[in-house]
């Protein structure tokens, strides 16, 4: 329990100096490095998720620098398909060995889309014209004071129609991996609905509390949670992001988040051979 | 009056504190006083365990507490859910579709069973 406790510190620091998330580290490194249940590692993965993303809210709502109501517009979508995930990844590791291969096979997949989308060049400053029948309907009209330059800066999102769709996805794959998803949001409300980039970190940070909340239900009806796995990988996670915000400022982030990157390939070669290993192909 | 984002950040602050407290006293009395923890945690990092059910009172404190962090979003959109609606109504009935999914989560109505 201690060497768990300590696994998740690490992961927590490192997953915050490489910008990905300890939520997005944990599950591919149990799931590859250790013979624990699939569905409890996917359940306590889920609930760091969805504990980190809460305490990134208690920051950014009340900065503004996450818009309130987007998120819970983009929850809407997120919910559904997070729940549905769940449901579709708990029925896939029923099928046994087998299944328990293909839920490895297809992380290991998603882990090198993560490493694709983590190198894509963000837009600092998109521009965005918020006249749009969407912003107003909903109110999605934000300003917030940014320090760096001081001066009010306003956003808000742009093409719900693409960006909506791509958070249903995002939804499901969180549900399914139990997998934090900064990783597919950032772009998202970036380069798609038009976030400068400041925005879209924050929210990815906070979009994922109600929809994994809503998962996480799923895998505790079903029995699929066990307490002193949630507890402690919880807990060591989230004392491990803090520390690691205070260490972002001082070490030499672009090294770390490259060896962050490097051990993320490894492991998801890994999750790869191992999944095609217990499927019976190789 | 306060805006909902700022209303919904205070109470989730003393909420998630409070749960994040609650989970770790849970977790002190459960392997305080259920010594068959350890073994059974052994069984979960060996494969050998792939669910779990609370067996006696003491298992219930844990999963309680865990009940507790889960029901922290919710509670929170529950108590904003008015000064939304004074800010927005488009956006409070989506937050109220969503409210209504979860509870039907949380009570189970929408789950898997075997």
């Amino acid at each position: 329990m201690v060497g768990l406790f300590v696994l998740a510190l690490i992961i927590g620091v490192a997953g915050t100096i490489a910008g990905v998330g300890g939520g997005v580290l944990f599950t591919p490194v149990m799931l590859g490095f250790t013979d624990v249940h699939p569905d409890l590692v996917r359940a306590t993965g889920l609930a760091i998720a969805c504990y980190s993303s809460i305490m990134a809210g208690v920051i950014f709502f009340k900065e503004r620098i996450a818009p309130f109501r987007l998120i819970l517009i983009a929850s809407s979508v997120l919910l559904p398909a997070a729940i549905i995930g769940s449901m579709v990844g708990i029925h896939v590791a029923a099928l046994g060995k087998w299944g328990q291969g293909l839920v490895r096979l297809l992380l290991g997949l998603t882990i090198f889309i993560v490493v694709v989308l983590l190198s894509i060049k963000k837009v600092d400053w998109p521009t965005s014209r918020c006249s749009g029948g969407f912003v107003k309907f909903f109110g999605l009209r934000y300003i917030y004071h940014e320090k760096t330059l001081n001066k009010e800066i306003e956003y808000c999102p742009i093409r719900p129609y693409a960006g909506l769709p791509l958070l249903f996805l995002v939804g499901f794959v969180s549900g399914f991996f139990g997998l934090g998803a900064a990783w597919a949001l950032i772009p998202t409300y970036n380069l798609v609905m038009g976030l400068p980039l400041k925005v879209a970190a924050a929210s990815s940070k906070a979009s994922l509390a109600f929809a994994d909340t809503g998962a996480l239900w799923v895998y505790m009806h079903s029995g699929k949670v066990y307490p002193e796995l949630i507890i402690t990988a919880s807990l060591g996670v989230i004392l491990g992001a803090n520390m690691g915000a205070k260490i972002l400022l001082k070490a030499r982030v672009a090294i770390i988040r490259w060896l962050i990157i490097a051990i993320m390939i490894f492991n998801g070669i890994q999750l790869v051979i191992r999944g095609l290993g217990e499927m019976g192909i190789i | 009056m306060r805006e909902a984002d700022r209303q919904y950040a205070e109470i989730t602050k003393i909420l998630i504190y409070a749960a994040l407290v609650i989970l770790a006293a849970a977790l002190v009395i459960r392997i305080t006083l259920n010594p068959e923890v350890f073994t059974e945690f052994k069984n979960v990092i060996s494969g050998e365990l792939d669910h779990w059910k609370p067996e006696g009172f003491i298992d219930y404190v844990p999963l309680y507490a865990i009940y507790f962090i889960n029901s922290v979003a919710p509670l929170a959109l529950v108590i904003v859910l008015p000064a939304l609606y004074r800010e927005n109504v488009p956006t409070a009935l989506l937050a109220t579709i969503i409210l209504v999914l979860l509870i039907l989560v949380i009570l189970g109505v929408v789950s898997i069973r075997e």
